[in-house]
């Protein structure tokens, strides 16, 4: 956990200190990161503590999205407008979770696909209420009692929620719940013999994990002042768990490090040659053969010497000494 | 509503199910028996269907070509399955970041090599006529694909149930293990199925591309529709994809003319409630896991 | 059952050649490539190495700088691909020169996509530093840019039909020099009527520039005494019209007006004769059904189909005349309408910063404020009211000429000129 917690110190420094080096475009490219890292990051905490591989994530981000287009510009407040997207999203999540959750692996990856692709199917033909496939501008402007004025400022709100989040998902995987949730990904039969209601805690993680990616969702409707459809097409949620997967699941900083990877390339290597998903295809690939797990854990091999560990993986032993010891 | 209408509507719904079983068979044959994710599977559709363009525009006789770019395509999956798939068997995540990379990679390549505009594959001269059916004229060439559509169905049935390397594949789908204990090498199996799996997604492509285009995009788009079709259908029998695609087939078509707002929600829906009632969809077996 | 990771040198050196291989191409196949469809090379490198004639070096160093913001992929891309040609032609004719200023030209696809548009319209303006910029070609992009332009107080010269932009929408940044979809649509409507029949079955892409089309021309249709019996609204992308064509067949219509853009039109018209409806059912539409681009490909499908038209290479006046020579001579085909409105936007551009005296927004909006320029089409004046192109429009037919299907000019249907305000506000 104290490691854990340096590195929340050191990106608290990044984050804070980046508008002081950086230039406008470079900026905005940042807070897409940081957005993206959001969502991201929910994604992780399902693949890669719960167990739970979903293609239909980015219903979850753009339902977010779409409450901002909405209704947004009713409701004002930027505080008020970010707790109930996530709360909308994390409901969403909490009934199609309960939904969902009893299927087996290969059947839930597919559940949540035609799940998103539903709720992407409804964005799409709901022409006067949604702007269908052309999407919608934003009005909403974000407003925290004072209207923002420049793109700093919301900079340092999207900075700010980013931190908020990696500090909550600390602070989850080290509590009991969160332990819990990372032994049923473990071992599932074993962790229900102990008596662990295997079901609630998948739901548990799976409703955080909608909530927060309509947090993101909801930010980046202030941010793209446009929403669209794709926002909750499979191939968005794909891109998502692409990310997670380069970063390395099953790591804290693995998503955020993925989602950075990711929008770099797409942005940045797209100012210089058109090819850049040939080149993002071929480190994918490349990863894969020798990448062994993702961009993290090739750190971890390359700085072993430093013991970096990001998660305790004895903690669930622990847990079931405990549990089990008279 | 008169009778040619409907009539025409169930052509052209049946036509396009008969391309969307295609290609919904190689997949479910891959995922069922090999239990691979493989979102790379709408590539060898596209493929396919580029490589029939660049044939058409050297003016290779469309009878040839057809088995040219089915047999190019093949190698190229042999070669995607050695050198890259077989390193990640068993391993989900992996798959999935591997076939994704490959994916993007060729969608782009395409884009590169061929342009960004849409193109077409045109109808070769013999089939390029309409037959009339009551007040208005139907193309014969889509006849022809509803036909092709049937043989493979009838091939597959008979390869399934009455051949031995049908009876392996069979058997690998209940219990991969069991097979590999019986001796027979499983590893070459493998390819071959693969291979399979890819050169109907190419038949697919070559047949559909004049009727359907040939365009960036297309890969993904035939991606997720596939994978509804073997979820409705249900996995490692052709039975699955051939009644998932006819319904799907018939839904699009149908759907555009009589409720546009509705028929993509509703096939998302038929996915998800069948999900949700019966996983293994309408006629599939349990996934080997 | 997985193979262990580690396997023979041979794998492995194969693997890395492949990507060794991709790599160098990917990375050097940006420039100097001929495919037609490469979004972001700068013309300065492609003009550079061909251009003949005139010096490039300018008198100073006042740079001009215009991106171009077009569909270079998915349906419209031959349109996005046209403009990007006539504006490099214009380009390799002039030395790279505007005037008295250099020209840099930089070109992003924006995909038909409202997000990835907003992101290379980012890349343009906050990267790049352009100064004005040159399209989009689809309507639902110019939309989702709107708001960006008026922030960033960039000039834009879209090719799209929004109707918007000359009412609702009006902005000082924003001309525009292709048309209107309202008078596209409202043109010809009564020719139609009269000539073809008072029943209709329309067609036209559910999105924002399909239905100002319909809307434009079902009120002047129904005011000319027609009745529109059916609609299809296909989505765009579509690929197989199969079941609207099934349906057409089966109404009791005069004639079919349809507005497919793109190489949806080029498709439906394939189809249209596949399903025997070409010598039993006229077709009209707007100017997708005589413009090269989409006709060319589909052959003598395209035979007999009666259209509006306001651009077209057989127009005579001198700048298009010396226009179609070059056009024909560096692409080997004629130009179509989105190669004209590409290359009156820098005419346009040209003259108002002769006017302005400078590149500076304010003193360009004041220039670019009816405006008269000399370009393809002929005289034209940017209407202050609308910030829309006061423009004349025909009636044509396609008929076999010489081999190939080529409009022929039916009647002069006048000048149509936008209306200030939309029609019923």
């Amino acid at each position: 956990m104290k490691k854990s917690l340096l590195l929340f110190l050191v990106l608290f420094a990044v984050v804070l200190c980046f508008p002081l080096v950086a230039g406008k475009f470079a900026l905005h490219l940042m807070m897409e990161i940081l957005i993206m890292a959001i969502f991201v990051m929910s994604l992780g905490l399902i693949m890669g503590y719960a167990g739970m591989v979903s293609l239909g994530h980015a219903a979850f981000f753009g339902v977010g999205a779409y409450f901002v287009a909405l209704l947004g510009h009713h409701i004002g407040n930027l505080f008020l407008v970010l707790a109930l997207g996530t709360a909308i999203a994390g409901l969403l999540a909490w009934i199609s979770g309960g939904l969902f959750i009893r299927s087996a692996g290969g059947y839930f990856l597919m559940i949540t696909l035609s799940f998103g692709q539903m709720l992407y199917a409804v964005a799409y033909k709901l022409k006067n209420v949604t702007g269908g496939d052309e999407g919608m501008p934003v009005q909403a402007a974000p407003d925290l009692g004072w209207k923002l004025a420049t793109m700093t400022e919301l900079y340092y709100v999207i900075g700010i929620g980013f931190l908020a989040w990696f500090l909550f998902l600390i602070l989850f995987s080290n509590s009991p719940a969160g332990k819990a949730v990372k032994g049923v990904m473990v071992n599932e039969s074993r962790m229900r013999a102990l008596g662990y209601n295997s079901i609630a805690y998948k739901l548990i993680a799976y409703t955080l994990a909608g909530g927060m990616a309509g947090f993101a969702g909801v930010l980046y409707a202030y941010f793209n002042q446009y929403v669209s459809p794709d926002l909750l097409n499979w191939l968005f949620s794909g891109q998502a768990m692409i990310m997670v997967i380069i970063g390395g699941v099953g790591t804290l900083i693995g998503p955020a490090i993925g989602a950075g990877f990711f929008v770099l390339l797409q942005n940045y290597i797209s100012s210089y040659t058109e090819r850049w998903p040939i080149i993002m295809g071929l480190i994918f690939i490349a990863i894969v053969m020798y990448g062994k797990g993702g961009i993290v854990h090739l750190v971890l091999q390359l700085t072993s010497k430093l013991r970096f560990k990001l998660w305790d993986g004895s903690a669930v032993n622990r847990a079931e000494q405990r549990r089990t010891s008279p | 509503m008169n009778a040619s209408l409907l009539a025409a509507q169930l052509l052209n719904g049946l036509a396009y199910g008969m391309l969307l079983f295609m290609i919904a068979a190689g997949l479910s044959i891959i995922y069922g028996f090999m239990n691979i994710v493989n979102l790379a599977h709408g590539t060898f559709f596209m493929l396919a269907a580029y490589a029939a363009y660049s044939l058409a525009g050297m003016k290779v006789n469309f009878w040839l070509a057809i088995p040219v770019a089915i047999v190019l395509i093949m190698i190229f999956s042999i070669a995607v399955e050695k050198l890259l798939l077989s390193f990640v068997y068993g391993k989900e995540h992996e798959q999935v970041l591997l076939t994704f990379g490959l994916l993007i990679i060729f969608a782009d390549m395409v884009k590169w090599i061929w342009g960004a505009s849409p193109r077409s594959l045109p109808i070769p001269p013999s089939l390029d006529f309409s037959i009339t059916m009551g007040i208005l004229d139907f193309p014969v060439y889509r006849l022809f694909v509803i036909a092709v559509g049937i043989l493979v169905a009838v091939a597959l049935w008979y390869f399934e149930n009455r051949t031995r390397i049908g009876a392996i594949i069979r058997a690998g789908v209940d219990d991969r293990q069991m097979v590999s204990a019986l001796g027979i090498h499983v590893g070459i199996v493998f390819t071959g199925v693969f291979a399979f799996g890819a050169g109907l997604a190419a038949l697919s492509g070559i047949l559909g591309g004049a009727i359907l285009g040939v365009y960036p995009g297309m890969d993904t788009e035939t991606l997720i529709l596939s994978l509804v079709v073997i979820v409705i259908g249900g996995l490692g029998t052709w039975k699955g994809a051939f009644s998932g695609a006819l319904l799907v087939g018939l839904l699009e078509t149908m759907g555009q003319i009589w409720f546009p707002s509705l028929s993509m929600v509703l096939i998302f829906l038929c996915m998800t409630v069948i999900l949700l009632v019966k996983p293994t969809g309408l006629f599939g077996k349990k996934v080997s896991t | 059952m997985a193979k262990k990771m580690k396997s023979g040198w041979k794998h492995h050196s194969l693997v890395f050649l492949l990507i060794f291989v991709l790599l160098l191409l990917s990375a050097c196949g940006s420039q100097g490539s001929n495919q037609p469809a490469d979004g972001a090379t700068t013309v300065s490198e492609a003009a550079g190495k061909g251009a003949a004639g005139a010096e490039a070096t300018g008198t100073g160093n006042k740079t001009l700088k215009i991106g171009a913001l077009v569909s270079l992929s998915g349906p419209f891309a031959p349109l996005g691909e046209s403009v990007k040609n006539a504006v490099e032609l214009y380009a390799d004719q002039h030395g790279n020169m505007l005037g008295d200023y250099k020209l840099e030209l930089k070109f992003e696809d924006d995909e038909n996509n409202p997000q990835v548009a907003l992101r290379k319209y980012r890349q343009l303006v906050d990267n790049e530093k352009i100064n004005l910029l040159i399209g989009p070609v689809s309507t639902t992009v110019v939309y989702a840019i709107l708001n960006e332009i008026e922030k960033d107080k960039i000039i834009m010269l879209p090719n799209a039909g929004a109707n918007d932009i000359s009412w609702s929408k009006k902005s000082d940044y924003i001309y525009r020099v292709s048309m209107a979809s309202w008078q596209l649509a409202t043109a010809g409507a009564d020719y139609f009527a009269e000539h073809l029949g008072k029943k209709v079955y329309t067609i036209a892409p559910d999105y924002a520039a399909g239905k100002e089309m319909l809307d434009a021309f079902t009120a002047a249709f129904t005011a000319a005494g027609g009745e529109i019996v059916g609609q299809a609204w296909p989505k765009v992308g579509t690929n197989d019209f199969g079941s609207y064509l099934s349906q057409i067949a089966t109404s009791d219509i005069d004639f079919v007006y349809g507005f497919i853009p793109g190489t949806d039109g080029t498709r439906f018209i394939q189809q249209y004769s596949q399903f025997g409806l070409k010598d039993k059912i006229p077709l009209a539409g707007a100017f997708s059904f005589n413009d090269p681009v989409i006709i060319d490909p589909a052959g003598d499908a395209a035979e007999g189909i009666v259209s509006v038209l306001h651009y077209s290479y057989v127009l005579d006046n001198p700048i298009n005349n010396e226009f179609v020579k070059a056009y024909e001579e560096k692409y080997s085909k004629v130009p179509d309408y989105f190669a004209s409105y590409g290359y009156d936007a820098v005419l346009a551009i040209g003259k108002a910063v002769q006017e302005a005296g400078d590149i500076g927004a304010e003193s360009l909006v004041k220039a670019f404020d009816g405006l008269e320029f000399e370009g393809t089409r002929g005289t034209m004046t940017i209407d202050a009211n609308t910030n829309n192109l006061i423009q004349k429009f025909y009636i044509s037919k396609n008929v076999k000429k010489d081999g190939r299907i080529a409009p022929e000019i039916l009647q002069d249907l006048g000048v149509f000129q936008m209306p200030e305000n939309e029609p019923g506000n």
